[in-house]
């Protein structure tokens, strides 16, 4: 569903020229001001923003929230994911899902048949991620939340949505030291 | 235990209520509650976190005394939390849990845990407490997603949202 952001009609009022009712061009030039500030929020921005609103209620969970135990979650982890999804927002990267984790931190993943990612927030402004693809596992962790994304997790979540070749993922993960994390 | 004592233990039973061992050929369940084993159409992740804990992940056996056995289960997590409410479950062959591998190595193991009012009980478990070149923080995330992929076959009940 497309919202219209209301909140741009203050800023139109105040930017908005001089009215002039006796010239159309001032009228023309008003209405394209107005298309131009008029900002529909995507299908992409409302799911984030649904999101936000799913992890926020995780700080309702107590101990226990799942009858077998689990711990509340920290509110810097519900705090972390949250700046976490509104960087995934900018980039208009693949929605995920969410979840609290029973250890007490704030988890998102990615999930499409048996490939899956899910990047997990304990630690306050750090997080760490994982794939576990049907040919190969890797995972990264104390990853600085301001820092840029590591490559491998935007080219697993790109991977899981069709939208790289698996050669071309094959071909990153061949040049790391990945393989070794298959070894027991 | 070392690995081969922890595989060992599913040839023989380990309660004395249990209706026997539990064989390849058997389905396991896991029940999910609400609010947040399940969530917009899918069973989530955390519905198996519980697999890297010592105490194993609770599950009911696809059996005759299974439905006793789920009336059972709903009643102690209800009545000790009145958030939580019963969503369904979801189902598992113990033959694709056992041959849940890491290099040569199984992952999971299934006991017969059964109790007197619960008979269809079991536990899941795993063996791997570490891997070899790969961070302790995501060892258990990687094993829940092991576990995760296996339980395929849903049952929800439609009117309990």
């Amino acid at each position: 569903m497309g919202l219209t952001s209301t909140l741009i009609t203050s800023f139109i009022v105040s930017t908005t020229p001089a009215l002039n009712a006796d010239t159309e061009i001032n009228k023309l030039l008003i209405t394209s001001y107005i298309r131009e500030e008029k900002r529909e929020l995507t299908t992409l921005e409302t799911e984030y923003n649904n999101l936000v609103k799913e992890v926020e209620l995780f700080r309702t969970l107590g101990d226990d929230w799942d009858a077998y135990g689990a711990i509340q979650p920290k509110e810097v982890s519900i705090y972390d994911a949250i700046s976490f999804l509104n960087i995934l927002k900018e980039k208009s990267i693949a929605k995920p899902e969410v979840f609290p984790k029973t250890t007490g931190g704030t988890s998102i993943y990615w999930r499409n048949n048996n490939n899956y990612i899910e990047v997990s927030f304990k630690e306050e402004g750090t997080f760490s991620f994982f794939y576990d693809f049907e040919y190969d596992v890797y995972g990264e962790i104390d990853l600085n939340i301001n820092n840029q994304l590591p490559d491998k997790l935007i080219y697993a979540i790109n991977f899981i949505h069709r939208k790289v070749s698996s050669v071309k993922i094959t071909d990153l993960i061949k040049t790391t030291e990945t393989q070794q994390f298959l070894a027991v | 235990m070392e690995y081969k004592e922890l595989i060992a233990q599913e040839n023989s039973s380990v309660s004395v209520d249990s209706p026997g061992i539990i064989s390849d050929s058997e389905n396991i369940s896991r029940i999910l509650f609400l609010p947040n084993h399940y969530k917009n159409d899918k069973v989530a992740p955390n519905a198996f976190e519980q697999v890297f804990q010592q105490t194993g992940m609770s599950v009911l056996r696809q059996n005759d005394d299974f439905s006793k056995s789920l009336d059972k289960t709903i009643n102690i997590v209800t009545t000790n939390n009145s958030s939580k409410r019963y969503k369904g479950h979801v189902s598992a062959s113990v033959l694709d849990i056992r041959t849940v591998m890491f290099s040569t190595f199984r992952i999971f193991y299934v006991l017969d845990t059964a109790t007197e009012d619960r008979k269809a009980h079991a536990d899941v478990y795993t063996t791997r407490k570490s891997l070899v070149g790969f961070p302790k923080e995501i060892i258990n995330d990687l094993i829940t997603s092991r576990i995760f992929r296996v339980f395929k076959t849903l049952y929800i009940e439609k009117d309990n949202n």
